[in-house]
């Protein structure tokens, strides 16, 4: 600290802690120590005082001890003359603030005050789409976000283990100017660093900036507006302490890990814009303890030897005084010496394209009134193509158009497209293909004003009419697929040219061409069994996140994230011999029937660093898999129904279990073996493998209708191959029954097959 | 048009601000208002034939935040020796290196 | 005789406030302990270490053509062995006053000494935790019975070894039990070496001295440490607090009560008493306003650690403090009390009154303190002393006084380095490998009457402070540089490099870091320990970048602190006077080279300040490269810090809105 900051984070502390309590008393008065607090989904409470106190707050009475508890870490503040040291009381004065920010924004929730209005304003791709009560107004508009909830930081999890996601930037205040918000932004985009929003300077908001110039917010652009002042910094802080109970296998009360964890695991910062004051000063000490660092656009004073945090405490980069002709090129500095202080690795690909370019751009959405032309979906046939050729057939870089562009397609209409990729390699494989081909939906997303949805023939893109009048064209996928293929799979892929094709002719040959190829494949993939195969994969991905878990990847089994099977983590493993996916030799089989393997049981003794001994790959009985926190589907047994349900991530109401997906997480997560739980990805339920040693997939008695719905067709097939093809109409769903009586009646009424099967006990 | 900057200690936070600025933009004859909580003043330019500084003080003091008064509360009083008298009442006692701290460190992001 | 060159006042120290009561004395012509070093020539044989006078067969002067004694034992036998003795009573004498306290907290527990009380039962936790005592739901008066008895289990345990060895680094506890000098039991370690260096003993220098370390690892491993943590649970753990240092503490208007030795148990209570209404009245009845209580020596720094006592000032300055004419009563415990007292305190009004049952000075007032029946004694001994305040005459108190921050514990150095939730002491750590902090030295012990009083103290701390050496004081040492200004937390900004003022900007801690009275050097271990625990500074106390030191030593417990501190892997230096092993080669070769084989650290004695400086700066600097750590250049630092927002601030508003975004 340095005694400026001391000074102000200290008096800041004690004056929120005082705001706190007074708004506690008022609240109690008016409310009762009865009324409900609760956050947005979560399992977790009020997140940041119940990871560090393990108390958790349903109710506004219980955040008297917490407001006590805040009471007892403040401190005076540093005298101007014969001061006593002040680091260690500022951080404590820290961590009451943050305690008291979480219970100011608990009341405000009881209130009805939070999440914050603001007419006119509309998060991308809806609310959190898990939020319905707040999707009332305005067709899902009128709200900021809020705090993050349960479902999409899990859904982020994979994510931030693998790199994709670095880190999270706090932006408190509001930047230099509009277009210095927007550069700001930008870079953090095009570095896929995850973006929240918050505080304002006298009164504007880097959310009014953002708003004004258009710029899409919301959970599938990686912006996140959480409210216009500083006190909902606090949810920032929420999604680290549950980053540490969710993936961390933390527990509830464990300060110090939750905050060693974020500090050594999440790569986050503050990014203070604009003068700061004595709350933001006392919220950066609190976020100096989770070892986030803290960058201000301002001069404020700098407090550079290490060690609370990785790197520097506190740093001052004054906008006028960075480098830089335009506000991007100010910006650019200014992100990258976030970058450095936080110490993050980022790698990011240089794309030669006319727009921004980055994996937050992934989930934009571009939308019929904005489109400039699409391809695929109703009006029109795209699909793309992968396919490895003898090297001498490639020439590296060439990107050819074949055909004429999309200039003369009328604003709004739709061209034939076909994406033909092909590469060579010494270490290329034939199974490499599909999974290098599964990357195209991925690499085009990431520019920005472009939208790819689905992959094969049935791939649909749009282009919209901002980025079409950037200069973007049809020759601009190949320069992204040419140079994301060469950072990414240069391992395995030494050349790599591009053909696009809209010529009609060609098109139809080309198409075919591929068909071809997806049914070869498909076929490949029906015989590729678990039987077939010595060697499973591991995937210690997430290890950097859950330390003892570790994942099995066997040809019928996929990763329970469901981003990796068995043929991804065998390139990966290629591409990285010494990387997160290794073979593991099955060895002797113990027993085919629960699937336990000798090989395996010696890989995970120690990869899980001796916490768990055996795994049996088929039962949810007896020595489950261990899940990190980022599954897909939680499957659990109902005892009473004598079968499994199936939750599905995205579905967020009760189950009959009596937990809803969050709580459940909780027990499914964090490399434990809980005999009867299980973290799955939702394409294992299409497995013949799926706890095939407990009965298999007629044992589902319930799932999320989420599931149902979106897996129609595979679920349909699989209730085929059990030879009971009504099947999935006998499994019930959150529409149907929550609860377990319910769910009785519906079986009985339906005849579900579970209960005449033996006992799953 | 006039403009005077008044000393308001209570606005020590950027949800004051809003408050503040509600106040005052509400009023006639304000032109531009900074509320600036990093420094706890307020710039008010205003045009003197609609509004007067008492008019402005008076607004500010009916919003809860009074011109030139009030501090924000410190809730520990230290004593003349003792400017911090916290640490004996907190039971932080460390006198080892906390194993989490070692375990937890290191290169963690491998991929 | 021929009368020896007297030192000038100036010449003799060069702390103001002393060479004012030196000056002050010649007035009077009072005599002090300078002058009679000034008087007397040291004694060349036995500076040297050659004298023998362990049997009455001599005692044989090892010097000239003589180079054994009537036994045989030679030159090398003869220096080791007076260097174990010394170490032996300084030993002694910690651990002896741990002893006391152990069974004071033993008292407090068994409720037989009301005026004790359990003030820190978090430290008692820790504790317990160290001697093995179940805590659990148990009553605090229980588990303080039991960690008193623990402790005092270990002055004569009877199997094993000292249980505060686990403390040290596992590296450091394998080279002690693989040299066969882990101790054993405190008493036993001293009596062995009292035992060895009788007459017709072990007569092998190597031998010998490892049993001196073995003895000296008992002190500071064990009494010591034992002192340090009872003493934190009976009066508190150390943190910061204001206070103030030197003879300008005295009140004229005041009972000037000086409380000199080395134990905290009387002076904690007679700080109580001196704010009793009833004394406060009393004093009131004699003209005065009340009871000034004012510390010299490690009593003064117990109480100043813990309670904010100022600091009259440090050995040198006992008699000088008598010298004022304003002291009303000098209350002694025990160590380092000059018998040189009680002429002077005759001839003013001053009562000079010993307590410790071990401890009576001949024409002093004796009033023998009861751990049973503390207050009581505390409130007779301050009306004692109010009784004498109308019998002042003239005083001369020099209005010279600085202020510090004193009260580092090392729990508070972990609380203060990150808080609550992140305490640690990772922060020093990546400030050393930084190169922020070039590195530490511990400058400690006493004054020695034979140099110029403080002037060694007052260079090393600049030249280290000047090199962004961080520095933690104890004992009388740390008297020095608190008269200095050295710590105040101001003194970072004055008298740092670049880069420890840093640092200290950032912890609000001053360059100089008061850690407490003599036994408190145990400190310096755990937090050696932990700083090695702590990662980064390699896996032993001998890989980090510090040196211990006593510039001005005088006592045998310097000597066994600077043993323990080499037995435990440090570069030690003894500044000032004469090498005590001098007359051996040998045996200055073993404590040097063979010691530094042994155990990583070494004991070199430097008289000349500069090559203390030049040689502590190098031993760093080679630790550092050791390490693997970058060259120390200030030039990286400084750069972070207030002074930018303050030209900031003076602007009006409007053009501080502008100016907070820099310069265009």
């Amino acid at each position: 600290m340095s005694r400026y900051i001391a000074t102000r984070a200290i008096r800041g502390a004690n004056a929120i802690v005082a705001e706190a309590e007074a708004l506690l008393q008022k609240a109690l008065a008016e409310k009762g120590p009865d009324a409900p607090v609760a956050f947005t989904n979560t399992a977790y409470y009020l997140p940041v005082i119940y990871g560090l106190l393990g108390h958790p707050v349903s109710k506004i009475g219980d955040l008297v001890p917490v407001i006590e508890h805040a009471k007892s870490l403040l401190h005076p503040p540093p005298d101007e003359k014969w001061w006593v040291p002040y680091l260690g009381e500022t951080l404590d004065c820290g961590m009451a603030t943050l305690l008291a920010c979480e219970a100011i924004e608990g009341i405000r929730f009881a209130y009805g005050e939070q999440p914050e209005r603001y007419p006119g304003f509309r998060m991308t791709g809806g609310a959190a789409f898990t939020s319905p009560e707040f999707e009332k107004e305005e067709g899902g508009g009128g709200y900021l976000n809020g705090p993050i909830d349960d479902i999409q930081l899990r859904s982020w999890g994979i994510q931030l283990v693998d790199g994709r996601m670095p880190g999270f930037a706090a932006i408190v205040g509001a930047a230099h100017s509009n277009a210095a918000a927007v550069a700001i932004v930008r870079e953090l985009q095009r570095r896929n660093i995850l973006v929240f929003l918050c505080g304002n300077v006298n009164g504007r908001s880097i959310i009014d900036q953002l708003h004004e110039e258009g710029v899409e917010m919301g959970y599938d652009t990686y912006i996140v507006p959480f409210g216009r002042d500083t006190i909902a910094a606090i949810y920032a802080l929420g999604v680290a302490n549950r980053a540490a109970l969710a993936f961390g296998g933390l527990k509830p009360g464990q300060a110090r890990e939750i905050l060693l964890y974020n500090k050594y695991r999440v790569f986050a910062f503050v990014l203070a814009l604009g003068e700061v004051d004595d709350l933001k000063y006392a919220a950066a000490a609190g976020a100096i303890s989770y070892g986030f660092p803290v960058i201000a656009d301002t001069v404020i004073p700098q407090i550079l030897p290490t060690g609370v945090t990785r790197y520097e405490h506190v740093v001052s980069m004054p906008w006028n005084e960075i480098e830089g002709a335009t506000e991007e090129e100010k910006a650019a500095r200014l992100v990258q010496k976030c970058i450095e202080v936080r110490g993050v690795k980022v790698k990011i690909t240089e794309v030669p394209i006319p727009v921004p370019y980055g994996s937050a751009f992934e989930g934009e959405v571009v939308r019929k009134a904005d489109m400039r032309v699409e391809f695929g979906g109703r009006h029109s046939r795209a699909f793309e193509y992968l396919r490895m050729v003898p090297m001498e057939e490639v020439e590296d870089g060439k990107i050819e158009v074949i055909g004429p562009g999309f200039e003369d397609v009328p604003v709004g209409g739709a061209m034939d497209l076909g994406i033909v990729v092909e590469v060579a390699g010494r270490k290329m494989q034939e199974d490499f293909e599909p999974v290098l081909e599964r990357q195209i939906h991925y690499f085009i997303n990431g520019a920005s004003g472009v939208q790819h949805i689905g992959q094969r023939d049935i791939a649909w893109i749009r282009i919209s009419k901002a980025a079409a009048e950037k200069g973007f064209n049809l020759r601009h996928f190949g320069d992204i697929l040419y140079a994301r293929f060469h950072a990414d799979f240069g391992a395995i892929v030494d050349k790599v040219q591009v053909k696009i094709i809209t010529d009609p002719a060609l098109h139809a040959e080309w198409l075919q061409k591929a068909r071809e190829a997806y049914d070869r494949r498909n076929r490949r993939l029906a015989d590729l069994t678990d039987e077939a195969v010595d060697t499973f994969y591991s995937c210690i991905l997430c290890q950097s996140f859950a330390p003892t878990h570790c994942c099995v990847i066997s040809p019928q089994r996929l990763g329970l994230c469901g981003a990796y099977n068995w043929l991804d983590c065998k390139a990966s493993y290629e591409i990285n011999p010494t990387g997160p996916n290794q073979p593991i030799q099955k060895g002797q089989c113990l027993d085919p029937v629960k699937g336990y393997f000798t090989g395996v049981n010696e890989y995970v003794r120690v990869a899980s660093q001796g916490k768990v001994d055996q795994v049996a790959v088929y039962s949810i009985m007896e020595n489950p898999m261990t899940a990190c926190g980022c599954f897909e589907c939680i499957v659990m047994v109902i005892p009473e129904a004598n079968g499994v349900m199936v939750v599905s991530r995205e579905d967020p109401s009760m189950t009959p279990a009596g937990m809803t997906f969050s709580t459940l997480a909780g027990m499914a997560g964090g490399g434990l073996q809980t005999p009867g739980v299980m973290g799955v990805g939702k394409y294992y339920l299409t497995s013949p493998k799926f706890i095939s040693a407990d009965g298999g997939f007629k044992r589902v008695v319930w799932m999320s209708s989420f599931l149902k719905q979106t897996m129609a067709e595979e679920l349909k097939k699989v209730c085929e191959r059990e030879g009971d093809p009504d099947l999935l109409d006998k499994i019930a769903d959150e529409t149907i029954c929550t609860d377990v009586e319910g769910l009785l009646a519906y079986l009985t009424e339906k005849e579900h097959p579970a209960l005449t099967m033996p006992p799953i006990f | 048009m006039e403009k005077v900057v008044l000393d308001v200690p209570l606005l020590w936070a950027d949800h004051h601000v809003l408050k503040v600025r509600q106040a005052l933009t509400q009023l006639d004859g304000v032109e531009d208002v900074y509320a600036s909580s990093a420094w706890k003043q307020v710039l008010v330019k205003y045009d003197p034939a609609k509004v007067d500084r008492a008019r402005i003080e008076q607004v500010l003091a009916q919003a809860g935040y009074p011109v030139g008064q009030g501090q924000t509360p410190i809730l520990v009083e230290p004593t003349e020796k003792r400017r911090d008298p916290r640490w004996g009442a907190m039971d932080f006692r460390m006198s080892q290196t906390y194993r989490a701290d070692i375990e937890m460190s290191g290169d963690f992001r491998k991929w | 005789m021929a009368k020896k060159k007297v030192r000038t006042p100036q010449e003799a120290s060069r702390d103001p406030a002393a060479v004012a009561l030196l000056e002050r004395a010649l007035e009077i012509g009072a005599e002090t302990c300078f002058y009679r070093a000034d008087e007397i020539t040291p004694c060349p044989i036995g500076a040297e270490g050659l004298c023998c006078r362990f049997c009455a067969m001599g005692p044989c002067r090892l010097v000239g053509d003589v180079d054994m004694g009537v036994c045989g034992a030679t030159i090398d036998t003869v220096v080791a062995r007076n260097f174990a003795r010394a170490v032996a009573a300084g030993s002694a004498s910690h651990s002896d006053h741990a002893r006391d306290l152990a069974y004071t907290l033993l008292a407090a527990a068994e409720g037989h000494a009301p005026d004790y009380k359990i003030r820190d039962p978090y430290k008692l936790f820790e504790v317990a935790r160290y001697l093995g005592v179940k805590v659990g739901d148990r009553p605090i008066n229980e588990i303080a019975r039991d960690v008193a008895l623990a402790a005092l289990g270990e002055f004569g345990r009877v199997q094993g070894e000292l249980l505060y060895l686990k403390r040290a680094p596992a590296k450091r506890q394998k080279i002690w039990r693989d040299l066969g000098i882990a101790p054993r039991a405190i008493d036993r370690e001293v009596v062995d070496l009292l035992h060895r260096t009788h007459a017709g003993n072990d007569q092998d220098a190597e031998h010998l001295l490892d049993q001196a370390m073995r003895c000296a690892l008992a002190d500071g491993w064990g009494g010591s440490m034992l002192a340090t943590d009872i003493t934190d649970i009976l009066f508190g753990t150390p943190a910061p607090v204001r206070s103030e240092a030197n003879l300008g503490v005295l009140r004229e208007d005041m009972v000037n009560v000086i409380i000199h030795g080395h134990e905290p148990t009387l002076s904690e209570i007679i700080v109580a008493a001196a704010q009793d209404p009833e004394i406060i009245a009393y004093a009131q009845s004699k003209g005065a306003k009340g009871v000034n209580l004012a510390g010299i020596c490690c009593t003064a720094n117990e109480v100043l650690m813990r309670e904010g006592i100022p600091l009259a000032g440090n050995f040198l300055q006992q008699e000088l403090a008598i010298l004022t004419g304003a002291v009303d009563a000098m209350v002694v415990d025990v160590q380092c009390i000059m018998e040189g007292l009680v002429p002077l305190a005759q001839r003013f009004h001053t009562a000079l009154i010993t307590t410790s049952p071990k401890v009576r000075v001949s024409g002093a007032v004796h009033i023998e303190f009861d751990e049973h029946r503390a207050l009581e004694i505390a409130k007779q001994i301050l009306r004692t002393a109010i009784d004498r305040f109308p019998q002042r005459s003239e005083v001369f108190i020099p209005d010279i006084r600085a202020q510090l921050v004193p009260g580092f514990s090392h729990e508070y150095i972990n609380y203060a380095l990150g808080g609550t939730y992140r305490g640690s002491f990772r922060p020093l750590n990546d400030a050393i490998i930084a190169g922020r902090i070039r590195g530490v030295v511990a400058d400690i012990g006493c004054n020695n009457a034979r140099l110029c009083h403080d002037e060694n103290h007052y260079y090393v701390v600049a030249e280290f402070l000047k090199n962004d050496v961080l520095v933690v004081q104890t004992g009388c040492g740390a008297i020095a540089s608190a008269k200095k200004g050295y710590m105040t937390p101001e003194a970072a900004l004055e008298y740092a490099g670049p880069g420890l003022r840093e640092v200290c900007e950032a912890v609000g801690m001053p360059p100089v870091l008061h850690l407490g009275a003599c036994v408190d050097n145990s400190r310096i271990l755990t937090v050696l320990s932990q700083m090695v625990s702590e990662t980064g500074l390699g896996d032993d106390i001998s890989d980090i970048p510090a040196v211990g030191m006593a510039s001005e030593w005088m006592s045998e417990k310097a000597l066994a602190i600077a043993t323990y501190c080499v037995a435990s892997g440090a570069y030690v230096i003894m500044g000032g006077v004469r090498n005590p092993v001098a007359g051996s080669p040998y045996v200055n070769q073993l404590i040097t080279e063979g010691w530094e084989k042994k155990v990583g650290g070494r004991l070199e004695f430097l008289e000349d300040p500069e090559e203390i400086v030049r040689r502590s700066l190098a031993h760093i600097d080679r630790k550092r490269a050791a390490l693997g750590l970058e060259e120390y250049n200030p030039a990286k630092w400084g750069k972070s810090g207030d002074w930018r927002i303050r030209e900031v601030l003076e602007l009006p508003l409007e053009e501080r809105l502008q100016a907070v975004y820099g310069r265009r």
